[in-house]
């Protein structure tokens, strides 16, 4: 699936995906959908399991209603 | 000049990073916030478990928050950090808690952007690394 698809498919969730196809600057644009949801922990456990190329992206608006002084 | 774009005249400025572990063969591509002032780069906890990166608790650094106050952060290596297709191996960075609700997985510093010329146009909403 393209990532931007999913963007839209899954709005404001996280997204796990085992890429398949990187632009010319080496950014994921498509690939098979492992898992997806709110929470990310579990997103992250399935990487821990598994070994390949991944992608795990937020759907929403990043930093959405904050700001930030890191 | 490899070129990213962004928001225009948006303050947050947020890239694709690849981070890969050689030991366990895993690669995750993530979003992290872009920081010009952090002297390191930094990923939360989730990533580096699970990439597979060792994290030893007794092995840290001192760092000043922006709350003024030191803390004693876990910091650890990465074997290859890829932005825009520009690859550091061995990059240090200490592991912070960045809450879901961020959207992001981590912040992209200064122990990765020292080795290039980084040109943020936040007019043109473009990001150049080389």
């Amino acid at each position: 699936m393209r990532v931007e698809d999913l963007r839209h498919q899954y709005p404001n969730e996280w997204i796990l995906l085992a890429v398949e196809e990187k632009d010319a600057l080496s950014v994921p644009v498509e690939g098979r959908l492992l898992a997806h949801g709110q929470d990310p922990e579990a997103l992250w456990d399935e990487v821990a399991a598994r070994q390949g190329q991944f992608y795990i992206f937020y759907t929403g608006e990043v930093l959405k209603d904050m700001a930030v002084i890191f | 000049m490899p070129r990213a774009h962004f928001r225009p005249r948006t303050s947050v400025v947020v890239v694709a990073v690849g981070l890969t572990n050689q030991v366990t063969g895993r690669s995750v591509t993530v979003n992290m916030l872009l920081d010009t002032g952090a002297t390191y780069t930094a990923i939360s906890m989730r990533v580096a478990k699970g990439l597979g990166v060792p994290v030893n608790l007794d092995q840290t650094t001192r760092i000043l928050t922006a709350q003024g106050s030191f803390e004693k952060m876990p910091l650890i290596r990465l074997d290859r950090v890829q932005v825009l297709g520009m690859s550091s191996e061995g990059v240090e960075a200490v592991i912070i808690n960045l809450p879901a609700e961020t959207g992001l997985d981590g912040l992209l510093g200064g122990s990765y952007l020292r080795d290039y010329q980084v040109l943020i146009d936040y007019p043109q909403g473009t990001l150049e690394i080389e």
